[in-house]
């Protein structure tokens, strides 16, 4: 494995582990932030291995899909959590803060560590 | 060299006070929307959407025309909303401009606000005075500069926007109340490859997931069909029509609806 995705999948499970103790504090919009962080971060990781490294929030998002979203390399519904994983942050946390419910923050960590787990199978694969 | 601008009934009252300028429209709005609170450069600019140069250039103005006030603070500079007549008269004037259903002027004897509105309103002789007789269009000199076009949508931002309406409204049916584009795309001002910001309103929302779940697909397939990111925000019809803070109601003074 190379060395960048390493870091990032070490810096994507700090964030999890972050989530979830923001969950157990019951701050949604923290918890929300960290899981992004960690889908963006497993997301990068990913796109290492092509060698490619957006930086902003939108342009790993949509390389993300260019390069996994309809590819078959990864499970189709990664894209979609990642995008969705964004939409939460952007709602619960900075300018909008809208009311999010815990339950919603929840959902998006647990699909952080599955995504996780996917990430580290693809990249084994790989090297 | 001076120009002439007609106004005429079909002027807003948004565009008398503050021009047709949509990023000093939203900066204005973020400033008089909390008038308590101070604001930095930096910030006001990525709430508005827009460059620091352009930011600092409509503050300026801004500043210029004693709406806003700047304070400086060791290397930093904020800016907060005047409490001069003046400033007071287009806060009210904004909050009116923005509602989503602006309805009648609240000018009841009975109630205080209208009052303070009626006070403050005859600072602003001879623009905004009570209903007058139809009249022929006035003439209101200005600077060539405060000519900007109204922003169009961007084309692209408006096609994504509504192909996830044509696909949102059958799983939503009636629950949709609105859907709207905002953002840079919604004002032209975007770069090639600006997300495309939708707000979604619906009659109610009990958990935020299951909105996101229900539109995750559409919006996943329509970002990568076009190559640019769906981004939706969801927001209860009670939300829409009251909340008064500055990014909600920043948004709402500058949507496309859908």
């Amino acid at each position: 494995m190379r060395e960048r995705a390493t870091q990032l999948l070490e810096g994507a499970e700090r964030a999890i582990v972050s989530a979830h103790r923001e969950l157990d504090a019951g701050d949604a919009e923290t918890a929300s932030e960290r899981a992004c962080v960690a889908m963006l971060r497993l997301a990068k990781a990913c796109l290492d291995v092509d060698g490619l490294a957006p930086g902003p929030t939108q342009a790993v998002c949509a390389e993300y899909g260019r390069q996994f979203g309809r590819s078959g390399r990864m499970y189709s519904a990664y894209h979609r959590w990642l995008l969705d994983a964004a939409d939460l942050r952007k709602a619960s946390g900075g300018d909008l803060s809208l009311v999010v419910d815990l339950d919603s923050v929840a959902t998006v960590v647990e699909r952080a560590e599955i995504f996780r787990d996917a990430v580290v199978r693809f990249l084994e694969r790989q090297s | 060299m001076r120009t002439s601008v007609v106004v005429t009934e079909n002027t807003t009252a948004a565009d008398l006070a503050l021009g047709r300028s949509a990023v000093r429209r939203r900066i204005l709005v973020l400033l008089m929307a909390e008038p308590e609170r101070r604001l930095h450069l930096r910030e006001l600019q990525r709430r508005a959407g827009t460059s620091p140069g352009t930011a600092s250039r409509e503050l300026g103005r801004l500043v210029a025309a004693g709406l806003v006030g700047r304070e400086a603070e060791g290397h930093q500079v904020y800016f907060r909303a005047t409490s001069s007549p003046f400033a007071i008269a287009v806060r009210n004037l904004i909050l009116v401009a923005t509602e989503p259903d602006p309805g009648p002027m609240p000018l009841s004897p009975a109630d205080p606000e209208s009052a303070d509105l009626r006070s403050d309103l005859r600072h602003l002789k001879p623009h905004a005075s009570a209903p007058e007789p139809p009249s022929p269009p006035r003439v209101v000199q200005t600077r060539p500069s405060e000519l900007n076009e109204p922003k169009r949508p961007d084309a692209l931002g408006l096609k994504v926007a509504e192909s996830l309406a044509r696909i949102l409204r059958p799983i939503y049916g009636e629950r949709l109340v609105g859907l709207y584009l905002y953002g840079s795309r919604a004002h032209g001002e975007s770069k090639a490859d600006a997300d495309v910001e939708v707000l979604i309103v619906l009659d109610a929302i009990e958990r935020y997931g299951d909105e996101l779940e229900r539109s995750s697909a559409a919006c996943a397939s329509l970002s990568l069909e076009f190559g640019l990111i769906v981004s939706r925000v969801f927001v209860s019809g009670q939300t829409w029509s009251n909340r008064t803070d500055g990014h909600l109601m920043a948004i709402r003074s500058d949507v496309v609806s859908v």
